[in-house]
């Protein structure tokens, strides 16, 4: 009973999308799953063009597109074959950063400040000089 | 080509004219002839001159400079664009623009060094000349008419400004002289819109001059303003030419560095971006910059400033124009110094705590236990020394507390045990540094004026050119950029030539305008009284002083030992530091600290951790010169003040608001609040240095001293500097001088 | 003129501010032509400053212990009363001692 709620069937009595995409991954083949859940489903027999491919979020209760990473966009939307584990591969390892949804309108904590701002957890020090250090002698 | 260009160029309207009006009337064309040009004789009539405009203000010269006329008779007059103007004879064509205001573009010339005439960017058409002339080179003669904004001449700039471009790098986004280069001020002003060069641009390999000159020699334009500034103000033959036509570059022939110590000025005086500041490379724009007029105190030269400052930061330091100190240069030291500023400051005061470890603690805590030992102490066991940077103000207000705590010890570094402060003749340099100019022998006494006064070694430079002066040097071995016989290296030399028997006395006594230089290092000496008794004797017998020319000088080390010796920092006795229990140290790092016994209190009152803070009790963080207002007097008590370009750091204050708070927190508190109240009680003791941008000059001479009885000792004179780079606490905190002192110092 | 000698015992500084050109400064001028030496060679400890500055009124200052300055106006003043002004300030110092 717990994994049913966890599996969002509950959610589907509010949310219609859900209920939707729950009747759609029926039948349905698992892809792949992300690194924060998100449910990658592929149905190509019987399906409409361009719904053959959809994403179940990971939760379901405050999803939005922007938490698809990078490697899933390309196959979710039709770009490429390849999928998001072979596309992780390609990831950069000295510079590439982790995915982040959108946090437009949700808080002065998530959205960007610059290297100076009040807010910036790693505020950098703009002193332009340095204090004296005694010299361990 | 111009014929066809100048032929298309008559067609085009010409054939708007046809397409406008009706089709069928292009064989007709309107008459265009005046009764004028009918008469032969009225042509004969315009020839003669045009009267001057008389509706046209009348002309100034340009940056409203001064015409100084040698003799006043022997003005010629010459027309400049119709306008007649009178100047003296000798002067070029260049000059006489100047004089009535016209600004001639040009690359090449600069009015310090001597003329090249290389760049023809200043080419002017003169009446009845075939072609047009250099102006900077050609003199200008009585009655020449000069014309510089006819079409001949605005065409020969666009064409040598399409040629000095056609081989430039288009390098302006990333070269550091946007924003202020000559070039692209003159293309925008004088060049034409478009050029025309399809061809390939050449390229130059970048020469290394050290760690101070960043050169891209691409963008070099072959002025030579940089090969004759280091021929002939800096005395260096580093820099030539090499190769001919566009195969040209400037270079030193061997992989040699430029170790001169006015090598930074070819910075300034390079009119593209070949020649640049190292240190500044990539770090600011021109135009993000804020300027602060202000004196130099590295040395004892005061030589002006501008700081220029982005925000709390000084990013560089550029000259200013002053005719009598520093003309338009500035030494090594003094520019380079700024990236001190930032390292090593002292920002909070600091008590040390037992265990030996300095803590962070209020200002209020600070000056609490400060007074209370103060008042701990007997009067006579307080003692102060005023640092090599500290200002007139400053000075004033340590002198004022410590008198009022009933200690007579202070004294400023570098004047030694028992100074004389009494004739101000005695420690200024009497002939000013513009007067020097007149001079026809020197005779220098222990002094290396080429690493104590850069810019008072200049002018002597300057002097030896221009007037073939004779030197004399007595000291240890020095290298001078002039020809100086090198007479001995101690007193007795001096000895030899007051007794008459050297040689150089008759050069000495025949000159016209003798001058003695007598070094700031002789202060430290014990017998300094009876050396500078023989220095006045010599100055006697030579006639160097008389009521017209005062020839003897004292070259002072310190950009505060004039001030301090004007204000009377005189020490009751020699020693009073070795039975001191109380001691403030107001920036002095050159203090020789073993001579602090070991339960003495010192108090340190500075902007950066140098040497005397690891024997400090008590750190109090003060303002560097270029966060303050503090009038500087230089060695030839020119009195002038420095402003503010950046904020303080962290938690410092002015020196002598300090020094305030502290009497107030002690019970004494000093009667002024303000800098106007600090400059009226200097005005009483002092009054010389209140009169700011003056020269008062010490009426008072030597003759007025008893004789000195004491021994002379014959130890031989000492290199008081040894590294020019790093001599106080900003430039011993500075990584660019550390490079310079590593790197260019002859070994 | 024995209080010449004991100047050093009264004084701990003795400033004379004069002008290089002015009339109002001559007598000072002459005053410290003659007599410097002379102060100087019998007072050799005591810092006797002379500062010389344009357009400055010529004032005779004197500063004792514990930072007590006295200043005296010499406008206007022949030698003798400049020496008698000098001879007052040691005076004043010597009644600040008591």
């Amino acid at each position: 009973m717990a994994e049913l709620k966890e599996e969002g069937y509950l959610r589907c009595l509010p949310d219609g999308n859900l209920l939707q995409t729950k009747i759609h991954n029926i039948g349905a083949r698992l892809v792949g799953v992300d690194k924060f859940g998100n449910k990658y489903y592929e149905k190509l027999e019987g399906v409409q063009y361009g719904r053959h491919r959809w994403v179940e979020y990971a939760e379901k209760s405050r999803y939005n597109a922007s938490q698809v990473p990078a490697e899933w966009h390309g196959w979710l939307h039709f770009i490429t074959d390849h999928t998001g584990d072979e596309l992780l591969l390609l990831k950069p390892k000295r510079y590439g950063l982790d995915h982040k949804q959108n946090f437009s309108g949700e808080g002065d904590a998530f959205i960007y400040h610059s290297k100076g701002h009040a807010l910036n957890p790693g505020q950098r020090d703009w002193t332009r000089y340095q204090p004296w250090q005694p010299t361990k002698a | 080509m111009g014929l066809g260009l100048l032929a298309s160029k008559a067609m085009r309207p010409a054939s708007r004219i046809f397409n406008s009006q009706n089709p069928r009337n292009f064989l007709f064309r309107t008459i265009v002839s005046k009764p004028e040009l009918q008469k032969p004789e009225t042509s004969a009539a315009q020839a003669q001159p045009d009267p001057p405009p008389v509706d046209l203000p009348p002309r100034t010269p340009v940056a409203g400079a001064r015409v100084h006329f040698p003799n006043p008779d022997d003005a010629i007059e010459v027309f400049v664009d119709g306008y007649p103007v009178k100047i003296p004879k000798g002067m070029t064509v260049l000059q006489a623009c100047e004089v009535a205001g016209v600004d001639i573009p040009r690359f090449c010339y600069h009015s310090r060094l001597s003329i090249a005439g290389n760049c023809r960017m200043c080419l002017v058409e003169v009446e009845k000349s075939p072609k047009p002339v250099a102006s900077c080179a050609m003199p200008a003669l009585p009655g020449m008419k000069i014309k510089t904004d006819t079409p001949v001449a605005k065409k020969a700039r666009e064409g040598v400004m399409e040629f000095l471009l056609m081989n430039h790098p288009l390098d302006c986004p990333i070269c550091d002289q946007g924003g202020e280069c000559d070039l692209q001020d003159q293309s925008m002003a004088f060049g034409s819109d478009r050029g025309r060069f399809t061809e390939m641009k050449r390229s130059v390999v970048d020469k290394n001059l050290g760690p101070l000159v960043k050169t891209v020699m691409t963008r070099c334009i072959q002025c030579t303003r940089c090969v004759r500034f280091a021929t002939e103000v800096a005395g260096v033959q580093d820099l030539g030419m090499l190769g001919r036509g566009s195969g040209e570059e400037i270079g030193t022939y061997v992989e040699k560095l430029m170790t001169s110590e006015l090598s930074g000025n070819v910075i300034d005086i390079c009119p593209v971006g070949a020649l640049t500041s190292k240190p500044f490379a990539f770090k600011a724009r021109n135009w993000e910059l804020k300027g602060t007029e202000s004196i130099d105190v590295t040395d004892a030269v005061g030589s002006n400033i501008r700081i220029d400052s982005r925000g709390p930061e000084v990013m560089r330091i550029v000259p200013r124009l002053n005719e009598d100190i520093n003309e338009e240069w500035i030494s090594d030291k003094t520019r380079f110094c700024y990236d001190g500023l930032k390292r090593q400051r002292l920002n909070d005061p600091m008590i040390r705590g037992a265990d030996g470890r300095f803590k962070v603690v209020s200002w209020r805590d600070a000056l609490a236990v400060v007074a209370e030992v103060a008042h701990q102490v007997k009067p006579e066991e307080i003692v102060g020394v005023a640092g090599k940077l500290s200002d007139a103000e400053s000075m004033m207000a340590l002198k004022d507390f410590l008198n009022r705590m009933g200690s007579n010890n202070i004294w400023c570094e570098g004047t030694g045990m028992n100074p004389n402060a009494d004739l101000r003749s005695g420690y200024l340099m009497n002939t000013s540094i513009a007067g020097l100019e007149k001079a026809d022998v020197f005779l220098l006494v222990g002094t290396q004026p080429r690493v104590e006064a850069a810019m008072v070694n200049a002018r002597i430079r300057k002097t030896v050119r221009a007037n073939q002066a004779k030197v004399g040097y007595i000291g240890p071995e020095t290298d001078l950029n002039y020809d100086h016989q090198h007479l001995g290296t101690g007193p007795q030399t001096l000895l030899e030539i007051a007794e008459r028997r050297h040689p150089f006395y008759s050069t000495l006594a025949n000159a016209k305008h003798p001058v003695i230089i007598v070094g700031a290092g002789l202060f430290e000496r014990e017998d300094k009284d009876t050396i500078f008794s023989t220095v006045e004797t010599i100055a006697e017998n030579a006639k160097v002083v008389r009521p017209d020319w005062n020839g003897l000088n004292v070259l002072l080390l310190n950009a505060a030992q004039a001030a301090a010796l004007d204000l009377g920092l005189v020490p009751e006795s020699g020693n009073s530091i070795e039975s001191a229990k109380f001691v403030y140290l107001m920036g002095a790092d050159d203090v020789n600290l073993d001579k602090i016994p070991g339960d003495a209190f010192v108090v340190y009152q500075g902007h950066h951790g140098d040497r005397s803070v690891y024997r400090a009790n008590v750190i109090f963080p003060a303002a560097a010169f270029s966060e303050k207002e503090g009038i500087y007097e230089n060695t030839e008590g020119y009195a002038q003040q420095t402003f503010p370009a950046v904020p303080t750091v962290g938690d410092a204050r002015d020196d002598w608001k300090i020094i305030r708070a502290l009497s107030e927190v002690a019970g004494i508190k000093l009667p002024y609040d303000s800098l106007g109240a600090i400059r009226a009680r200097i005005r009483t003791v002092a009054p010389n240095l209140v009169h700011l941008d003056e020269r008062e000059p010490a009426t008072f001479t030597a003759s007025l001293k008893p004789a000195s009885s004491q021994k002379i000792t014959l130890t031989p004179f000492e290199n008081v500097v040894e590294n020019f780079y790093m001599t106080d606490s900003i430039t011993r905190a500075s990584k660019i001088m550390a490079q310079c002192s590593a790197l260019l110092t002859k070994k | 003129m024995a209080w010449r000698g004991c100047l050093s015992h009264n004084f701990k500084e003795l400033r004379i501010l004069l002008c290089q050109s002015s009339p109002a400064s001559l007598t000072t001028r002459t005053f410290v032509e003659k007599n410097y030496k002379d102060l100087n060679t019998l007072n050799p400890k005591l810092p006797i400053l002379i500062r010389e500055c344009s357009g400055v009124e010529p004032q005779l200052w004197a500063r004792y212990d514990m930072g007590v300055e006295r200043d005296v106006r010499l406008e206007g003043l022949t030698e003798e009363q400049i020496c008698k002004a000098l001879e007052d300030l040691v005076k004043i110092g010597e009644s600040l001692k008591a």
